[in-house]
Protein backbone atom coordinates (compact mmCIF):
# COMPACT_ATOMS: atom_id res chain seq x y z
CA UNK A 1 0.00 0.00 0.00
CA UNK A 2 2.94 2.62 1.37
CA UNK A 3 4.87 1.43 -1.66
CA UNK A 4 2.43 2.21 -4.22
CA UNK A 5 2.13 5.49 -2.19
CA UNK A 6 5.95 6.37 -2.49
CA UNK A 7 7.00 5.00 -5.72
CA UNK A 8 4.43 5.14 -7.87
CA UNK A 9 2.02 8.34 -7.06
CA UNK A 10 5.12 10.30 -5.39
CA UNK A 11 6.83 9.66 -8.47
CA UNK A 12 4.21 11.04 -11.26
CA UNK A 13 2.95 13.80 -8.86
CA UNK A 14 6.57 15.40 -8.40
CA UNK A 15 7.78 15.07 -12.05
CA UNK A 16 4.45 16.66 -13.39
CA UNK A 17 4.86 19.50 -10.64
CA UNK A 18 8.89 20.05 -11.14
CA UNK A 19 8.23 20.21 -15.11
CA UNK A 20 5.20 22.64 -14.69
CA UNK A 21 6.75 24.62 -12.17
CA UNK A 22 9.88 24.84 -13.59
CA UNK A 23 8.69 25.68 -16.68
CA UNK A 24 6.48 28.53 -15.29
CA UNK A 25 9.10 29.90 -13.03
CA UNK A 26 11.75 29.97 -16.10
CA UNK A 27 9.13 32.37 -17.90
CA UNK A 28 7.67 34.49 -15.30
CA UNK A 29 10.53 34.78 -12.92
CA UNK A 30 13.66 34.28 -15.20
CA UNK A 31 16.17 35.98 -12.74
CA UNK A 32 15.26 33.66 -9.47
CA UNK A 33 17.32 31.48 -12.05
CA UNK A 34 20.47 30.69 -10.49
CA UNK A 35 21.80 30.00 -6.82
CA UNK A 36 22.52 32.98 -4.45
CA UNK A 37 26.13 33.91 -4.19
CA UNK A 38 28.35 31.30 -2.78
CA UNK A 39 31.09 34.14 -2.07
CA UNK A 40 32.40 32.66 -5.06
CA UNK A 41 35.48 34.85 -4.78
CA UNK A 42 36.85 32.80 -1.14
CA UNK A 43 38.39 29.74 -3.00
CA UNK A 44 40.39 28.10 -0.21
CA UNK A 45 37.49 26.48 1.76
CA UNK A 46 34.96 26.81 -1.19
CA UNK A 47 37.01 24.96 -3.58
CA UNK A 48 37.50 21.85 -1.41
CA UNK A 49 33.96 21.67 -1.03
CA UNK A 50 32.28 22.87 -4.58
CA UNK A 51 34.78 21.08 -6.94
CA UNK A 52 34.60 17.71 -5.42
CA UNK A 53 30.92 18.48 -4.78
CA UNK A 54 30.84 18.81 -8.48
CA UNK A 55 32.88 16.53 -9.54
CA UNK A 56 31.29 13.86 -7.78
CA UNK A 57 27.90 14.35 -7.86
CA UNK A 58 28.41 14.96 -11.85
CA UNK A 59 30.24 11.33 -12.43
CA UNK A 60 27.43 9.49 -9.60
CA UNK A 61 24.33 11.48 -11.44
CA UNK A 62 25.62 10.35 -15.07
CA UNK A 63 26.83 6.73 -13.84
CA UNK A 64 22.79 6.29 -12.67
CA UNK A 65 21.84 7.87 -16.26
CA UNK A 66 24.17 5.50 -18.50
CA UNK A 67 22.74 2.15 -16.10
CA UNK A 68 19.16 3.59 -16.69
CA UNK A 69 19.74 3.75 -20.66
CA UNK A 70 21.91 0.90 -21.31
CA UNK A 71 21.60 -1.88 -18.70
CA UNK A 72 22.61 -4.47 -20.73
CA UNK A 73 26.05 -2.73 -21.85
CA UNK A 74 26.98 -2.92 -18.10
CA UNK A 75 25.76 -5.81 -17.40
CA UNK A 76 28.03 -7.24 -20.06
CA UNK A 77 31.31 -4.90 -18.96
CA UNK A 78 30.36 -6.45 -15.59
CA UNK A 79 31.00 -9.78 -16.46
CA UNK A 80 34.62 -9.97 -15.30
CA UNK A 81 35.46 -9.51 -12.41
CA UNK A 82 38.13 -7.45 -12.32
CA UNK A 83 36.19 -4.51 -14.39
CA UNK A 84 33.26 -5.05 -12.17
CA UNK A 85 35.35 -4.26 -9.53
CA UNK A 86 36.89 -1.09 -11.37
CA UNK A 87 33.77 0.34 -12.09
CA UNK A 88 32.20 0.02 -8.72
CA UNK A 89 35.74 1.32 -7.08
CA UNK A 90 35.39 3.77 -9.25
CA UNK A 91 31.59 4.42 -8.28
CA UNK A 92 32.41 4.66 -4.59
CA UNK A 93 35.34 6.84 -5.43
CA UNK A 94 33.01 9.36 -6.67
CA UNK A 95 30.30 9.11 -3.92
CA UNK A 96 32.83 9.61 -1.57
CA UNK A 97 34.32 12.71 -3.15
CA UNK A 98 30.79 14.43 -3.68
CA UNK A 99 29.98 13.29 0.38
CA UNK A 100 33.31 15.12 1.46
CA UNK A 101 32.41 17.95 -0.71
CA UNK A 102 28.99 18.63 0.58
CA UNK A 103 29.94 18.02 3.72
CA UNK A 104 33.02 20.66 3.65
CA UNK A 105 29.71 23.06 2.24
CA UNK A 106 27.68 22.48 4.68
CA UNK A 107 30.36 22.87 7.34
CA UNK A 108 30.94 26.46 5.67
CA UNK A 109 27.81 27.20 5.15
CA UNK A 110 27.12 26.91 8.53
CA UNK A 111 30.35 29.17 10.20
CA UNK A 112 30.65 31.36 7.63
CA UNK A 113 28.72 34.47 8.39
CA UNK A 114 28.46 36.07 5.23
CA UNK A 115 27.24 32.66 3.40
CA UNK A 116 24.71 32.30 6.69
CA UNK A 117 23.37 35.61 5.42
CA UNK A 118 22.07 34.56 1.96
CA UNK A 119 20.96 31.22 2.82
CA UNK A 120 17.33 30.18 2.92
CA UNK A 121 15.36 27.97 4.45
CA UNK A 122 15.07 25.81 1.23
CA UNK A 123 18.73 25.66 0.86
CA UNK A 124 18.89 23.78 4.11
CA UNK A 125 16.05 21.61 2.62
CA UNK A 126 18.30 21.01 -0.24
CA UNK A 127 21.12 20.34 1.46
CA UNK A 128 19.80 17.84 3.99
CA UNK A 129 18.00 15.93 1.22
CA UNK A 130 21.24 16.09 -0.60
CA UNK A 131 23.40 14.48 2.36
CA UNK A 132 20.41 11.47 2.83
CA UNK A 133 20.83 10.80 -0.70
CA UNK A 134 24.56 10.57 -1.11
CA UNK A 135 25.24 9.04 2.57
CA UNK A 136 22.41 6.15 1.37
CA UNK A 137 24.36 6.10 -1.84
CA UNK A 138 27.78 5.58 -0.27
CA UNK A 139 25.91 3.09 2.64
CA UNK A 140 24.57 1.12 -0.25
CA UNK A 141 27.65 0.60 -2.80
CA UNK A 142 29.31 -0.46 0.69
CA UNK A 143 26.73 -2.79 2.20
CA UNK A 144 24.67 -4.23 -0.82
CA UNK A 145 27.45 -4.12 -3.30
CA UNK A 146 27.32 -4.61 -6.49
CA UNK A 147 25.20 -1.62 -7.24
CA UNK A 148 26.12 -1.19 -10.63
CA UNK A 149 24.50 -5.26 -11.56
CA UNK A 150 21.88 -5.31 -9.63
CA UNK A 151 20.55 -2.03 -10.27
CA UNK A 152 20.39 -3.25 -13.55
CA UNK A 153 18.09 -6.00 -12.63
CA UNK A 154 16.10 -4.48 -10.04
CA UNK A 155 15.82 -0.90 -10.47
CA UNK A 156 15.57 -0.34 -14.17
CA UNK A 157 12.92 -2.45 -15.11
CA UNK A 158 10.87 -0.24 -12.08
CA UNK A 159 12.07 3.02 -13.73
CA UNK A 160 11.47 1.93 -17.02
CA UNK A 161 7.76 0.93 -16.05
CA UNK A 162 7.29 4.27 -15.00
CA UNK A 163 8.60 5.96 -18.46
CA UNK A 164 6.11 3.52 -20.16
CA UNK A 165 2.75 4.62 -18.25
CA UNK A 166 2.82 0.87 -16.61
CA UNK A 167 4.10 1.17 -12.97
CA UNK A 168 5.62 -2.32 -11.67
CA UNK A 169 6.69 -2.90 -8.27
CA UNK A 170 7.64 -6.46 -8.65
CA UNK A 171 11.52 -6.02 -8.47
CA UNK A 172 11.38 -3.14 -6.42
CA UNK A 173 9.12 -4.26 -3.98
CA UNK A 174 11.57 -7.21 -1.83
CA UNK A 175 14.49 -4.43 -1.78
CA UNK A 176 16.10 -3.33 1.57
CA UNK A 177 14.74 -0.38 3.12
CA UNK A 178 18.10 1.57 2.34
CA UNK A 179 17.83 1.30 -1.47
CA UNK A 180 13.90 1.95 -1.33
CA UNK A 181 15.10 5.23 0.81
CA UNK A 182 17.40 6.18 -1.90
CA UNK A 183 14.72 6.03 -4.18
CA UNK A 184 12.13 7.51 -2.05
CA UNK A 185 14.65 10.64 -1.30
CA UNK A 186 15.35 10.82 -5.05
CA UNK A 187 11.86 11.54 -5.51
CA UNK A 188 11.73 13.87 -2.87
CA UNK A 189 14.83 16.22 -4.59
CA UNK A 190 12.70 15.96 -7.38
CA UNK A 191 10.42 17.60 -5.57
CA UNK A 192 12.17 20.66 -4.44
CA UNK A 193 13.88 20.59 -7.36
CA UNK A 194 12.22 23.72 -8.76
CA UNK A 195 11.77 25.99 -6.02
CA UNK A 196 15.06 25.75 -5.11
CA UNK A 197 18.36 26.73 -6.18
CA UNK A 198 18.90 23.15 -7.96
CA UNK A 199 17.16 24.71 -11.08
CA UNK A 200 20.73 26.16 -11.72
CA UNK A 201 22.00 23.05 -13.16
CA UNK A 202 19.70 23.97 -15.88
CA UNK A 203 21.07 26.93 -17.31
CA UNK A 204 25.16 26.09 -16.85
CA UNK A 205 26.81 28.93 -18.46
CA UNK A 206 28.04 26.13 -21.14
CA UNK A 207 28.99 29.19 -23.70
CA UNK A 208 31.57 30.54 -21.25
CA UNK A 209 33.88 27.63 -22.78
CA UNK A 210 34.08 29.06 -26.34
CA UNK A 211 32.93 32.57 -25.75
CA UNK A 212 35.76 35.45 -26.22
CA UNK A 213 37.43 36.86 -23.15
CA UNK A 214 37.15 39.63 -22.20
CA UNK A 215 39.34 42.43 -20.41
CA UNK A 216 38.13 44.54 -18.06
CA UNK A 217 40.18 47.88 -17.51
CA UNK A 218 39.64 50.38 -15.09
CA UNK A 219 40.79 54.00 -16.55
CA UNK A 220 41.18 55.77 -13.04
CA UNK A 221 43.44 54.88 -10.27
CA UNK A 222 41.80 52.85 -7.82
CA UNK A 223 43.64 53.03 -4.32
CA UNK A 224 43.56 57.07 -5.11
CA UNK A 225 39.80 56.58 -5.59
CA UNK A 226 39.67 54.95 -2.22
CA UNK A 227 42.09 56.79 -0.26
CA UNK A 228 40.03 59.60 -1.07
CA UNK A 229 36.62 58.43 -0.24
CA UNK A 230 38.39 56.08 2.95
CA UNK A 231 36.77 56.82 6.08
CA UNK A 232 38.23 56.84 9.06
CA UNK A 233 38.95 53.48 10.84
CA UNK A 234 36.19 52.76 13.35
CA UNK A 235 38.00 53.01 16.93
CA UNK A 236 36.44 50.44 19.54
CA UNK A 237 35.28 52.87 22.46
CA UNK A 238 35.23 52.48 26.32
CA UNK A 239 31.10 52.97 27.51
CA UNK A 240 29.92 51.29 30.65
CA UNK A 241 26.57 52.02 28.92
CA UNK A 242 25.42 48.88 27.21
CA UNK A 243 24.68 49.13 23.71
CA UNK A 244 20.76 49.13 23.07
CA UNK A 245 19.55 45.79 20.01
CA UNK A 246 19.88 48.84 17.50
CA UNK A 247 23.32 49.80 17.78
CA UNK A 248 24.90 46.32 17.71
CA UNK A 249 26.40 45.37 14.88
CA UNK A 250 24.42 42.90 12.60
CA UNK A 251 25.71 40.70 9.61
CA UNK A 252 22.67 41.30 7.90
CA UNK A 253 23.21 41.88 4.44
CA UNK A 254 23.24 45.11 3.03
CA UNK A 255 20.59 45.35 0.14
CA UNK A 256 21.01 48.31 -2.51
CA UNK A 257 18.59 49.15 -4.80
CA UNK B 1 51.46 -23.06 -4.96
CA UNK B 2 50.32 -25.20 -2.48
CA UNK B 3 46.69 -24.17 -3.26
CA UNK B 4 46.97 -25.43 -6.72
CA UNK B 5 48.49 -28.62 -5.29
CA UNK B 6 45.62 -28.76 -3.04
CA UNK B 7 43.03 -28.35 -5.58
CA UNK B 8 44.31 -31.28 -7.89
CA UNK B 9 44.45 -33.28 -5.35
CA UNK B 10 40.94 -33.12 -4.04
CA UNK B 11 39.36 -32.42 -7.77
CA UNK B 12 39.34 -35.66 -8.65
CA UNK B 13 37.21 -36.98 -5.45
CA UNK B 14 34.85 -34.58 -5.27
CA UNK B 15 34.13 -34.67 -9.34
CA UNK B 16 34.00 -38.31 -8.34
CA UNK B 17 31.32 -37.62 -5.38
CA UNK B 18 29.42 -35.54 -8.12
CA UNK B 19 29.38 -37.93 -10.53
CA UNK B 20 27.90 -40.14 -8.34
CA UNK B 21 25.26 -37.69 -7.18
CA UNK B 22 23.91 -36.57 -10.37
CA UNK B 23 23.92 -40.69 -11.14
CA UNK B 24 21.89 -41.48 -8.35
CA UNK B 25 19.35 -38.43 -9.08
CA UNK B 26 19.32 -39.18 -12.67
CA UNK B 27 18.09 -42.66 -12.04
CA UNK B 28 15.33 -41.46 -9.80
CA UNK B 29 12.47 -43.26 -11.19
CA UNK B 30 9.67 -41.62 -12.48
CA UNK B 31 6.52 -41.50 -9.80
CA UNK B 32 3.19 -40.92 -9.83
CA UNK B 33 2.34 -37.91 -8.79
CA UNK B 34 -0.11 -37.15 -5.40
CA UNK B 35 -2.32 -33.91 -6.37
CA UNK B 36 -0.44 -30.47 -5.64
CA UNK B 37 3.05 -31.97 -5.74
CA UNK B 38 3.81 -30.07 -9.04
CA UNK B 39 2.65 -26.46 -7.50
CA UNK B 40 4.32 -27.42 -4.31
CA UNK B 41 7.79 -28.02 -5.76
CA UNK B 42 6.87 -24.87 -8.25
CA UNK B 43 5.62 -22.20 -5.75
CA UNK B 44 6.31 -23.27 -2.11
CA UNK B 45 9.53 -25.95 -1.97
CA UNK B 46 12.21 -22.86 -2.11
CA UNK B 47 10.79 -22.07 0.99
CA UNK B 48 8.91 -24.40 3.05
CA UNK B 49 9.62 -28.37 3.63
CA UNK B 50 7.36 -30.81 4.42
CA UNK B 51 8.73 -32.86 7.19
CA UNK B 52 12.10 -31.77 6.67
CA UNK B 53 12.55 -28.75 9.08
CA UNK B 54 12.12 -25.20 8.76
CA UNK B 55 13.69 -23.65 5.87
CA UNK B 56 13.08 -20.13 5.09
CA UNK B 57 9.50 -20.24 6.22
CA UNK B 58 8.02 -23.31 8.73
CA UNK B 59 7.93 -27.05 8.40
CA UNK B 60 4.22 -27.48 6.97
CA UNK B 61 4.10 -30.84 8.46
CA UNK B 62 0.90 -31.45 10.41
CA UNK B 63 -0.46 -27.60 9.12
CA UNK B 64 -3.90 -28.43 9.48
CA UNK B 65 -3.91 -29.57 12.94
CA UNK B 66 -2.42 -25.88 13.46
CA UNK B 67 -4.82 -23.94 11.20
CA UNK B 68 -8.09 -23.82 9.58
CA UNK B 69 -8.48 -24.35 5.57
CA UNK B 70 -9.99 -20.85 5.28
CA UNK B 71 -7.43 -19.42 6.78
CA UNK B 72 -5.31 -21.21 4.96
CA UNK B 73 -6.38 -20.03 1.57
CA UNK B 74 -6.80 -16.32 2.79
CA UNK B 75 -3.10 -16.62 4.65
CA UNK B 76 -1.48 -18.17 1.19
CA UNK B 77 -3.07 -15.85 -1.25
CA UNK B 78 -2.15 -12.59 0.39
CA UNK B 79 0.00 -13.32 3.71
CA UNK B 80 1.48 -9.24 3.79
CA UNK B 81 -2.70 -8.39 3.71
CA UNK B 82 -3.52 -10.48 6.75
CA UNK B 83 0.05 -9.19 8.35
CA UNK B 84 -1.14 -5.62 8.05
CA UNK B 85 -4.42 -6.44 9.05
CA UNK B 86 -3.58 -7.81 12.47
CA UNK B 87 -4.18 -11.41 12.15
CA UNK B 88 -2.85 -12.65 15.37
CA UNK B 89 -1.33 -16.07 14.07
CA UNK B 90 0.04 -14.10 10.93
CA UNK B 91 1.83 -11.77 13.14
CA UNK B 92 3.10 -14.12 14.76
CA UNK B 93 4.34 -15.97 11.85
CA UNK B 94 6.16 -13.29 10.30
CA UNK B 95 7.76 -12.18 13.55
CA UNK B 96 9.11 -15.40 13.95
CA UNK B 97 10.80 -15.80 10.29
CA UNK B 98 11.28 -12.08 10.07
CA UNK B 99 12.96 -10.20 7.97
CA UNK B 100 11.56 -13.06 5.26
CA UNK B 101 8.09 -11.51 3.73
CA UNK B 102 5.76 -14.33 2.03
CA UNK B 103 5.22 -13.19 -1.21
CA UNK B 104 1.46 -13.47 -2.30
CA UNK B 105 0.43 -16.46 -4.03
CA UNK B 106 -2.52 -16.31 -7.00
CA UNK B 107 -3.00 -19.52 -6.96
CA UNK B 108 -6.74 -20.99 -7.43
CA UNK B 109 -8.65 -22.54 -4.76
CA UNK B 110 -8.57 -25.94 -6.17
CA UNK B 111 -4.75 -25.91 -6.21
CA UNK B 112 -4.25 -24.64 -2.72
CA UNK B 113 -6.57 -27.38 -1.72
CA UNK B 114 -4.22 -29.72 -3.79
CA UNK B 115 -1.56 -28.69 -1.66
CA UNK B 116 -3.47 -28.61 1.45
CA UNK B 117 -4.32 -32.33 1.16
CA UNK B 118 -0.50 -33.44 -0.08
CA UNK B 119 0.82 -32.12 3.23
CA UNK B 120 -1.67 -33.92 5.14
CA UNK B 121 -1.37 -36.80 3.34
CA UNK B 122 2.49 -36.85 4.01
CA UNK B 123 1.95 -35.82 7.81
CA UNK B 124 -0.16 -39.02 8.14
CA UNK B 125 2.05 -40.84 6.64
CA UNK B 126 4.96 -39.70 8.25
CA UNK B 127 7.03 -39.15 5.19
CA UNK B 128 9.24 -36.19 3.92
CA UNK B 129 8.53 -34.37 0.57
CA UNK B 130 10.87 -35.28 -2.16
CA UNK B 131 10.17 -33.37 -5.42
CA UNK B 132 10.36 -35.58 -8.13
CA UNK B 133 11.50 -32.21 -10.73
CA UNK B 134 14.30 -31.55 -8.73
CA UNK B 135 17.09 -33.48 -10.85
CA UNK B 136 19.65 -32.46 -13.03
CA UNK B 137 19.22 -32.84 -16.74
CA UNK B 138 22.21 -34.50 -17.28
CA UNK B 139 25.37 -35.83 -15.27
CA UNK B 140 28.02 -33.61 -14.26
CA UNK B 141 31.27 -33.39 -16.54
CA UNK B 142 34.80 -31.82 -15.51
CA UNK B 143 33.93 -29.17 -17.74
CA UNK B 144 31.04 -27.86 -15.65
CA UNK B 145 32.62 -26.16 -12.83
CA UNK B 146 34.67 -23.86 -14.84
CA UNK B 147 31.85 -23.18 -17.10
CA UNK B 148 29.30 -22.78 -13.52
CA UNK B 149 31.63 -20.27 -12.70
CA UNK B 150 31.97 -18.48 -15.58
CA UNK B 151 27.90 -18.44 -15.69
CA UNK B 152 28.57 -17.00 -11.89
CA UNK B 153 30.31 -13.79 -12.66
CA UNK B 154 28.53 -13.28 -15.69
CA UNK B 155 31.66 -14.20 -18.16
CA UNK B 156 29.20 -15.67 -19.92
CA UNK B 157 26.05 -14.65 -20.27
CA UNK B 158 23.02 -16.75 -18.79
CA UNK B 159 20.49 -17.56 -21.97
CA UNK B 160 17.19 -16.22 -21.15
CA UNK B 161 18.94 -12.61 -20.25
CA UNK B 162 18.70 -13.19 -16.35
CA UNK B 163 21.74 -11.01 -14.03
CA UNK B 164 24.58 -12.95 -13.19
CA UNK B 165 24.86 -14.43 -10.02
CA UNK B 166 27.74 -11.78 -8.74
CA UNK B 167 25.58 -8.78 -8.77
CA UNK B 168 23.92 -10.03 -5.41
CA UNK B 169 26.16 -13.12 -4.57
CA UNK B 170 28.86 -14.32 -2.98
CA UNK B 171 31.14 -17.51 -3.12
CA UNK B 172 34.40 -17.37 -1.51
CA UNK B 173 37.66 -17.22 -4.02
CA UNK B 174 35.18 -15.67 -6.94
CA UNK B 175 37.39 -12.89 -7.19
CA UNK B 176 39.23 -9.93 -5.06
CA UNK B 177 36.33 -8.22 -3.58
CA UNK B 178 34.53 -10.97 -4.03
CA UNK B 179 30.84 -11.58 -5.17
CA UNK B 180 27.51 -8.99 -4.28
CA UNK B 181 25.79 -8.74 -0.71
CA UNK B 182 22.84 -7.55 -1.24
CA UNK B 183 21.63 -11.62 -1.63
CA UNK B 184 22.75 -14.22 1.30
CA UNK B 185 26.42 -15.75 0.34
CA UNK B 186 26.31 -18.97 -1.36
CA UNK B 187 29.84 -20.36 -0.55
CA UNK B 188 27.85 -23.01 1.94
CA UNK B 189 24.67 -22.72 -0.17
CA UNK B 190 25.30 -26.97 -1.04
CA UNK B 191 25.81 -27.26 2.81
CA UNK B 192 22.59 -25.52 3.93
CA UNK B 193 19.70 -27.17 1.20
CA UNK B 194 20.21 -30.47 0.13
CA UNK B 195 20.42 -31.47 -3.25
CA UNK B 196 17.05 -31.55 -4.41
CA UNK B 197 16.44 -28.57 -2.49
CA UNK B 198 19.15 -26.66 -3.67
CA UNK B 199 18.30 -27.67 -7.98
CA UNK B 200 14.69 -27.21 -6.93
CA UNK B 201 15.66 -23.22 -5.97
CA UNK B 202 17.80 -23.28 -9.10
CA UNK B 203 14.74 -24.03 -11.18
CA UNK B 204 12.00 -22.04 -9.05
CA UNK B 205 13.35 -19.35 -7.49
CA UNK B 206 10.60 -18.36 -5.58
CA UNK B 207 12.29 -16.02 -2.93
CA UNK B 208 10.99 -12.92 -3.70
CA UNK B 209 14.05 -10.67 -5.28
CA UNK B 210 14.81 -13.45 -7.06
CA UNK B 211 11.27 -14.62 -8.37
CA UNK B 212 11.10 -10.77 -9.60
CA UNK B 213 14.45 -10.91 -11.36
CA UNK B 214 13.83 -14.91 -12.95
CA UNK B 215 10.33 -15.49 -13.23
CA UNK B 216 10.17 -14.47 -16.67
CA UNK B 217 13.92 -15.24 -17.08
CA UNK B 218 14.28 -18.68 -15.74
CA UNK B 219 17.81 -21.02 -15.75
CA UNK B 220 18.01 -23.34 -18.53
CA UNK B 221 18.56 -26.75 -17.80
CA UNK B 222 22.41 -26.44 -19.10
CA UNK B 223 23.04 -23.54 -16.48
CA UNK B 224 21.79 -25.35 -13.35
CA UNK B 225 23.87 -28.44 -14.23
CA UNK B 226 26.83 -26.23 -14.11
CA UNK B 227 25.61 -23.91 -11.42
CA UNK B 228 25.29 -26.69 -9.32
CA UNK B 229 28.21 -28.14 -9.95
CA UNK B 230 30.19 -25.08 -9.02
CA UNK B 231 28.02 -24.55 -5.68
CA UNK B 232 29.36 -28.28 -4.99
CA UNK B 233 33.09 -27.04 -5.94
CA UNK B 234 32.94 -24.03 -3.27
CA UNK B 235 31.80 -26.17 -1.05
CA UNK B 236 34.64 -29.08 -1.04
CA UNK B 237 37.22 -25.70 -1.95
CA UNK B 238 35.80 -24.20 1.37
CA UNK B 239 35.93 -26.91 3.79
CA UNK B 240 34.73 -24.49 6.89
CA UNK B 241 31.44 -24.15 4.53
CA UNK B 242 31.04 -28.03 5.16
CA UNK B 243 29.83 -27.38 8.71
CA UNK B 244 28.85 -24.19 8.86
CA UNK B 245 26.74 -21.97 6.69
CA UNK B 246 29.20 -18.93 5.38
CA UNK B 247 28.04 -15.60 5.58
CA UNK B 248 30.35 -13.02 3.27
CA UNK B 249 32.45 -10.87 5.47
CA UNK B 250 32.41 -7.37 4.83
CA UNK B 251 35.15 -7.31 2.33
CA UNK B 252 37.09 -4.56 3.38
CA UNK B 253 39.69 -3.85 0.26
CA UNK B 254 36.40 -2.54 -1.59
CA UNK B 255 35.55 0.30 1.18
CA UNK B 256 39.83 0.71 1.35
CA UNK B 257 40.49 1.64 -1.94
CA UNK B 258 37.81 4.05 -2.44
CA UNK B 259 38.80 5.97 0.81
CA UNK B 260 42.36 6.06 -1.16
CA UNK B 261 40.84 7.39 -4.15
CA UNK B 262 39.58 9.89 -2.26
CA UNK B 263 42.84 11.14 -0.85
CA UNK B 264 44.28 10.85 -4.02
CA UNK B 265 41.65 12.68 -5.48
CA UNK B 266 42.20 15.56 -3.17
CA UNK B 267 45.88 15.56 -4.23
CA UNK B 268 45.24 15.90 -7.70
CA UNK B 269 43.17 18.45 -6.98
CA UNK B 270 44.79 20.64 -5.22
CA UNK B 271 47.71 20.03 -7.82
CA UNK B 272 46.25 20.78 -10.87
CA UNK B 273 44.53 24.06 -9.27
CA UNK B 274 47.56 24.73 -7.11
CA UNK B 275 47.72 28.44 -8.11
CA UNK B 276 44.38 29.38 -8.05
CA UNK B 277 43.59 32.32 -6.37
CA UNK B 278 43.11 31.86 -2.94
CA UNK B 279 40.82 33.90 -1.29
CA UNK B 280 40.44 36.73 -3.62
CA UNK B 281 37.94 38.84 -1.76
CA UNK B 282 40.05 39.18 1.58
CA UNK B 283 42.77 39.94 -0.55
CA UNK B 284 40.71 42.86 -1.68
CA UNK B 285 39.10 43.90 1.11
CA UNK B 286 43.20 43.52 3.11
CA UNK B 287 44.61 46.08 -0.06
CA UNK B 288 41.39 48.40 0.09
CA UNK B 289 42.53 49.16 3.56
CA UNK B 290 46.17 50.18 3.56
Amino acid sequence: MYDNLFFIIVPYAVTIMAIVVTAQRYFKKPFTYSSLSSQFLESGELFYGSVSWHIGILAVFYGHLIGLLFPRQVLWLNGVPARLYLLESSGLLFGLLSLAGLVNLIIRRHTSARIRAVTSKMDIVVLLLLLTQVALGVYVAIFYRWGSSWYATSLVPYLRSLFLLQPDLATLAPLPLAIKLHVMNAWLLIAVFPFSRLVHMLVVPIPYLWRPYQVVIWNWNRRKIRGVAARPKPRPVATALPLSDELKPTNRPVTTR
Amino acid sequence: MRNRTFKMKIMPVFIGVLLTLAAGIESAAAQNLPPGAVDFEKRCYSCHNINGGDKKGPDLKGLLDRRSKEWLREFIQAPAAMNRKGDADANALFKKFAPEIMPDQPLAPEQIDGILSLIESLTKKGETFIPTGAKLSRAIEAGDIDAGREAFTGKVALNNGGASCIACHNINGVGRFGGGTLGPDLTAVNTKYKDPELISILQNPNFPTMKSVFGAKPLTDEEIVKLFAYFQSAKFANPAAQTQPAVAPLNLWFPAIGFLGLVLSFVTLNRIWKNRLRGVREDLVRSSKK
